[in-house]
């Protein structure tokens, strides 16, 4: 009797295991259909309708091929599925994904160059240069951008307003950035901040909204040959003139959660263009936001992130692949995803229809076309960890802008020379 | 039914050349095989695998060999050894409470009456929630903004805080999440454990004139000894794995205010790809929790022995 149990229990466990490996077979030699499996990083509703429909005229139009859909969080959830596919031996055929993940997924051989199907794309030529630059590692092609991101500086018309400042006037510099925040801010009798005059975040998961500030004071954060440069007197400045009035302007939050803007408690901020989106549609705002470049202290610049297209490094079929990146980047579906969703146009004979469909859209565009990406270096997740703690350092007053920077640069050097 | 010779070995019986075994002991085998087989896959192999991972530099895209280099590296991460103070302080500042406000709330609840059992449904609850939602519930609490606490200290007039965006606050926020959380566990535990003590014990020290304190310091909580071994084991245990609210309330910060071992086990592998230095951490923390059970369990083990010597 015990031996019979044991072994209906072995068989048991066994069960699912036979099953799925089975069933998993069948699917193998039954379909002759080229399967692809895409993952973009992203979770958001809108923009996965968006690609749910595309897949599905893709598939229609090409019966011998079949494109899978999935999708994952930004930031670590993303991450965490690739690096489990791809340790699996089952990566993505194609993977949407940031800048940040080029030059350490083509060195752990997660993306193919694609340099070859792109000379004879019909594209080519006009996909704005830019762009094209964020998906270009060693020379090589590997992503080509379906989405930019860029930030923009947004600000509540009504509260210029009534704090008696030019409503239709943005500030230019930072100077004017720092006066209109003082302006701007309420406090209650206990001197708790009840309205933000400038939004800006205490924490990040990507402190973009720090590189923004300093792109706009002429900073970059690597050299001509690639190597970090973070401590440098345009970050020193940049930090100082942080670290002299945020606090006292801001009602504290993380980027990762709502902004006090968007929550309706701050006069300004530096934010997403796509998650602007929601209040620019929402009537009790209507005609009380304004947008324009984030102000600058030097250059007019901004942080605009930008999000490709990657043949994965496990793709079978990588023709299939780039006929599928090819269809999703024609014009007509660049132009849907400005209509549907907001997102600044990639390609350069779209920018006046793009301009055309809304009058914030130039704003957008000069943002794209101004806009500085995240280093493409094998550095740079961890850049991002070690630019996040400094900022933190400076803004908690745990050490001044000078050190926080050499000592964030001497970890960003040990980190890169580690085993 | 025969029976065995006196001496003679119970599972195992010559057979001809080898050592067979007999059917009881097969099946019994069998019957252990489907945990043990779990135990090698799913335990034993992954723990093996992640100390051979840690003496190299593995990071998806290159594995190589670098003996104790990752270790070493631990010594000078001020991140990590910021993550191992933080996640003591968290132990420390949350086993202790727990223990004390469990065992409380456990002697209140203890007993028929509906408002015990309001009671034990009440502190039930939180427990039965995911971290992930309390998480978020508190999340908004604590928002400086928008939150209740700080409507809550307005309106009586009180200046509020910046909760979790205050270096010095945001570690004893998540402990006091961790708390609420995790108390209706040890209650029901506690509970369990007072009313296996029998009753005549209380009733004669009762006639011999032991006030209620009397009786829980020197009936009760001796009675519940082993359970509140076992309890200071698994929530220390618990305490070291913490990572969701950390994730999810602060992720790590502000400045490294929170982070803790698990989470920056987390950030190195999934953030940084380092997979090989995140292996070296899992290492030092398998340690440190087999340190502090193996502590518990002797503690507890020669208490139980003295109490077995001194005849109570």
């Amino acid at each position: 009797m015990k031996k019979r149990l044991s072994l209906l229990l072995i068989l048991g466990l066994l069960l699912p295991v036979l099953l799925t490996t089975s069933c998993q077979t069948a699917e193998q030699t039954s379909d002759k259909t080229v399967a692809l499996k895409f993952v973009r990083i992203g979770n958001d509703a809108a923009e996965a309708t968006y690609w749910k429909r595309l897949i599905g005229d893709f598939n229609q139009a090409n019966p011998g091929i079949k494109v899978e859909y999935d999708d994952a969080a930004i930031g670590e959830p993303m991450e965490t599925k690739l690096n489990s596919m791809f340790s699996a031996g089952l990566g993505p055929d194609i993977i949407g994904h940031g800048i940040l993940s080029v030059a350490a997924r083509v060195e752990a051989g997660h993306y193919q160059p694609i340099t070859t199907y792109f000379n004879s794309w019909e594209g080519k030529d006009d996909l704005m240069a830019a762009v094209l630059a964020n998906g270009t590692y060693k020379n090589e092609i590997y992503g080509l951008a379906y989405s930019t991101t860029p930030f923009i500086f947004a600000w509540r018309k009504d509260l210029f307003s009534d704090a008696g400042l030019d409503p239709e006037k943005a500030p230019q510099n930072w100077e004017e950035l720092e006066s209109f925040s003082r302006q701007l801010t309420k406090k209650d009798a206990a001197g708790q901040i009840t309205q933000s005059g400038f939004a800006f975040p205490r924490s990040a998961g990507n402190f973009v909204e720090f590189d923004t500030l300093v792109f706009g004071n002429g900073g970059l954060y690597y050299n001509d040959q690639g190597e970090p440069t973070l401590n440098t007197p345009d970050k020193v400045e940049t930090l100082e003139f942080l670290a002299g009035f945020v606090n006292d302007v801001g009602i504290p939050f993380n980027s990762n959660e709502t902004n006090p803007f968007i929550a309706g408690t701050a006069a300004m901020t530096l934010i997403n263009n796509v998650a602007l989106t929601p209040m620019l549609k929402n009537e009790a705002y209507a005609g009380k936001v304004g947008i324009a470049l984030p102000p600058a202290n030097k250059t007019p610049a901004t942080f605009s992130g930008c999000n490709m297209l990657f043949v994965g490094g496990d793709c079978k079929q990588p023709d299939e692949a780039f006929q599928f990146i090819a269809y999703a980047l024609t014009k007509e579906e660049v132009l849907t995803r400005a209509k549907e969703l907001g997102i600044p146009v990639t390609r350069q004979s779209q920018v006046d229809a793009f301009i055309a469909l809304d009058p914030m859209n130039a704003v957008r565009a000069e943002c794209v076309a101004k806009g500085v990406g995240m280093p493409r270096a094998t550095w740079s997740t961890t850049f991002q960890k070690i630019r996040n703690d400094l900022v933190q350092q400076v803004l908690y007053g745990k050490m001044n802008a000078a050190d926080a920077l050499a000592q964030a640069q001497a970890d960003l050097e040990a980190e890169i020379a580690a085993p | 039914m025969k029976r065995r010779p006196a001496g003679s070995q119970p599972a195992l019986r010559r057979r001809g050349k080898g050592i067979g075994l007999t059917a009881d002991a097969r099946a019994a085998y069998l019957l252990i095989l489907p945990f043990f087989t779990f135990f090698l896959i799913f335990v034993l192999y992954p723990l093996l695998t992640n100390f051979t991972t840690s003496l190299t530099n593995e990071n998806l895209a290159t594995r190589t060999f670098i003996g104790l280099a990752n270790y070493r590296r631990l010594l000078t991460d001020r991140s990590f050894v910021r993550s191992v103070v933080n996640t003591f302080v968290y132990a420390i500042f949350s086993v202790g409470p727990l223990m004390l406000f469990g065992f409380v709330a456990a002697l209140l609840v203890d007993g028929s009456g509906r408002v015990q059992s309001a009671g034990r449904a009440v502190m039930i609850f939180p427990h039965v929630l995911s971290m992930v939602s309390v998480s978020m519930i508190w999340l908004y609490l604590f928002d400086p903004g928008s939150g209740l606490l700080n409507k809550l200290l307005a309106s009586f007039g009180l200046p509020g805080s910046d909760w979790l965006f205050d270096e010095k606050l945001a570690l004893p926020c998540l402990i006091l999440v961790n708390v609420w959380k995790s108390s209706g566990y040890v209650m029901m535990i506690d509970l369990a454990a007072l009313q296996s003590v029998p009753p005549s014990l209380h009733e004669a020290a009762r006639v011999d004139g032991a006030g209620y304190l009397s009786r829980v310091f020197h009936i009760t909580l001796p009675a519940i000894r082993p359970v509140s071994y076992f309890l200071l084991a698994t929530l220390s245990i618990e305490c070291f794995k913490t990572f969701e609210q950390v994730r999810i309330m602060t992720n790590g910060g502000p400045v490294d205010a929170t982070t803790t071992i698990t989470h920056q086990i987390y950030m190195r592998a999934f953030a940084d790809f380092k997979m090989g230095y995140a292996s070296a951490m899992s290492v030092v923390l398998f340690l440190i929790v087999l340190t502090i059970t193996i502590v518990n369990l002797r503690a507890g083990g020669q208490l139980e022995s003295d109490r077995h010597e001194a005849g109570t």
